[in-house]
């Protein structure tokens, strides 16, 4: 067991400290605001051009090839340069990787992960949240085509998205899990609009709905088998759940250092904000090790599988922990209408216990597929 | 990075495993048992698990760790831990560690006792311990003394006793020379170790909390086919996990990683698990209803073993303090 950078580690980790030092895009603090969120694809474009993006994907996708323990470099080199997190896609490409014939992978994910064209996430549904197989889209062949028809929301990025990873019903007589394929669905097109949906803490650039009237999707766009959509949207979602994928790690770090230099320039700091403080920190530094732990599972070659939903509890308990020193640290900016940001960290942690997968759902994924305890 | 033990790490834990199964206690009543308290006592010497620190030794932190979790995981009745950071802080000093010793603290166990602190300090850990060892003044720096102790006071681990330091017969360890950075590694060291002894805890309160979920019938089914009783266990799976990753970090760190770096995770590694271990112990007394607050239900000899474990070398509140001071002094 060591977790010291092998030579090669070393190297990288050099290169992209010395990189960062003259790039790291400041910016404002993480998810707090939109002007974050309009400079995210200037953000990716940067970091995968200087090799610093991807660098655990297959190269002949225009990854790296890498181990994924660099990944953990990236992350906490991003934190410790007060950059942004690195873009959050790692779950799409895994779900292509794993389920996807070549030719869509060679088609899709090399300008997926370049940055050069956007995608979103086309699961949930206004009545398919937790009980997802349960998505009423309907994606119906016609000749070359298929024409979708249907209402899909929380999606994340749908303003900026060039392509969305719809998951739709191709086969209304099948079991509900079995039904449903996974498309590449052009988002430039009459039949998708796309609306924001303002958050908690009022940005609007993440987030929206996609109303889809006669939306038409190439039929050589089907990502997985008809009925094969269930199996890839687990995959996904195993990735979606796991900070290794996500790079959140760094955000988390990132905002408590911040927090940390905030507090100390105010003249009294509570008790509890101190307490707040130390918790904040105590979770995303074990969050962290944990993230370093998973990735070096991955070497011997082991597929995310149900722990995420351990490792995605372990993450967004420790975003509601900085997300309430945050509050606790600096909920008087707002107060004075000075800062804000504080407060919006607060407001926007209260989402990742819903998106991703509900913290029920995912005690439910532990005790039935983890803890095999008897269901009946 | 390659942060998987290594197969001969998995081994030395392996065979902790079973020294420790093979002498535990399996029952409340079966505490205090002399055969079974010798048998493992024997074997723990004769395995050389209590040398790993010894002086000489090269960077063992991560097998102390393994072998700590293990004879928790037991609820162990041996003296391991206080042995062990005897014998490292006698390294650190470079001395060799008298035999069958442990380690002086103070009365509320913050840190370890000097001359001063002599007359009201306890030595932890002290079921096969002879003697004790407290830190002496030596002009900037500190010595070290061994005193014999006696056993039997408090009653908050049933596993672990502790003991009284004699009042006569101190023996200087001449020779024995440690610095205010010394003894802050050793204390970070100390922590790893803590950390895995409450993972071990809340492991095996955590598995019999399982067990006794699916073999408990109430409304005609397995108390374990409740959502709510599952989510319970979920947590506290949860918490575990966490807890084990920052133990393998923290145990691997306090050897490897400068102090300064080495002492923050040993303060965050130490938080975490004094409050996910107190935290599964408590849902594990949940998990088994009336049975679980009766004398006769193990899972009180695990939490009792964690509150311990949680007073060793500073409480919750005093770590806090001392990493939010360390935190926004850095920032």
């Amino acid at each position: 067991m060591d977790y010291r950078d092998a030579a090669a580690e070393a190297d990288f980790r050099d290169r992209l400290r010395t990189w960062l030092s003259s790039n790291a895009r400041k910016g404002g603090l993480p998810s707090t605001g939109d002007e974050y969120w309009a400079h995210a694809a200037e953000w990716h474009t940067s970091l995968y051009d200087a090799g610093w993006f991807g660098v655990s994907f297959p190269t002949r996708y225009g990854g790296q090839g890498l181990s994924p323990v660099f990944e953990a470099i990236v992350d906490d080199e991003l934190a410790w340069a007060g950059a942004p997190p690195k873009p959050s896609l790692g779950y799409i490409v895994h779900g292509m990787l794993r389920h996807a014939s070549e030719e869509i992978r060679e088609r899709f994910l090399p300008s997926m992960i370049a940055g050069t064209e956007r995608w979103c996430q086309g699961f949930s549904e206004p009545e398919a949240g937790s009980d997802l197989a349960a998505l009423r889209t309907t994606a119906v062949r016609h000749g070359d085509e298929y024409v979708v028809n249907g209402h899909k929301v929380w999606t994340s990025y749908s303003d900026v998205a060039d392509w969305c990873i719809l998951l739709a019903r191709t086969d209304s007589d099948a079991p509900k899990h079995k039904g449903l394929t996974a498309f590449a669905m052009p988002m430039h097109q009459a039949g998708v609009t796309q609306r924001p949906l303002t958050m908690i803490n009022g940005v609007s650039n993440e987030f929206g709905e996609l109303l889809l009237e006669d939306a038409r999707i190439p039929a050589t766009n089907r990502i997985t088998e008809p009925g094969g959509g269930w199996a890839m949207a687990m995959t996904v979602l195993n990735h979606e759940r796991s900070p290794a994928d996500l790079g959140y790690t760094a955000r988390y770090s990132r905002v408590v250092r911040e927090l940390e230099r905030h507090v100390t320039a105010q003249p009294t700091v509570s008790p509890l904000t101190r307490h707040a403080l130390a918790n904040a920190y105590v979770h995303s530094e074990v969050l962290r090790m944990h993230v370093k732990r998973r990735l070096s599972e991955r070497l011997s070659d082991h597929e995310p599988g149900p722990e995420g939903a351990i490792d995605k509890l372990l993450m967004t308990t420790t975003e509601q922990i900085v997300g309430n020193a945050a509050r606790l640290g600096g909920i008087t900016g707002a107060l004075e209408d000075t800062d804000s940001s504080w407060l919006n960290i607060y407001l926007y942690s209260r989402a990742a216990t819903v998106m991703g997968g509900t913290s029920q759902i995912q005690k439910n994924v532990i005790a039935s597929q983890i803890l095999k305890l008897p269901q009946r | 990075m390659d942060a998987r033990l290594t197969a001969e790490q998995r081994d030395l834990r392996d065979t902790a495993a079973r020294m420790a199964r093979k002498s535990a206690p399996l029952t409340v009543a079966g505490l205090g048992d002399q055969t079974r308290i010798n048998q493992l006592a024997d074997d723990l010497t004769d395995s050389g698990l209590l040398e790993l620190r010894d002086l000489g030794s090269g960077p063992t932190s991560v097998e102390v760790a393994l072998v700590t979790e293990q004879l928790a995981l037991a609820a162990a009745e041996a003296s391991y831990l206080g042995p062990t950071l005897a014998v490292d802080l006698c390294r650190r000093a470079g001395v060799v560690a008298p035999a069958q010793c442990t380690i002086a603290l103070t009365a509320d166990l913050a840190r370890i006792a000097t001359q001063q602190d002599l007359p009201g300090s306890v030595a932890i850990d002290a079921g096969t311990a002879k003697c004790a060892i407290y830190l002496t003044s030596a002009g900037e720096n500190f010595g070290l003394a061994c005193v014999p102790v006696n056993a039997g006071v408090g009653t908050l681990d049933l596993t672990r006793p502790m003991a009284r330091p004699s009042s006569q017969d101190s023996n200087e360890l001449e020779g024995a020379s440690l610095t205010a950075d010394d003894l802050s590694a050793w204390r970070a060291f100390a922590h790893a170790v803590l950390s895995a002894d409450l993972l071990g805890s809340a492991r095996a309160s955590h598995l019999a909390a399982v067990e006794y979920a699916c073999g408990r019938t109430q409304y005609g089914r397995a108390v374990a086919t409740f959502q709510a009783v599952q989510h319970l266990l979920a947590e506290s799976l949860v918490l575990l996990e966490g807890a084990q990753s920052a133990v393998n970090y923290v145990a691997w760190a306090v050897d490897a990683e400068p102090a300064d770096a080495a002492i923050d995770t040993a303060l965050v590694s130490k938080l975490y698990c004094l409050t996910a271990a107190r935290t599964i112990n408590e849902i594990a007394i949940q998990v088994h209803g009336g049975i679980g607050n009766t004398w006769e239900c193990m899972i009180h000899v695990h939490l009792r073993r964690a509150l311990l474990a949680g007073q060793i070398l500073g409480d919750e509140a005093t770590l806090i303090e001392e990493l939010v001071d360390r935190r926004l002094k850095a920032a």
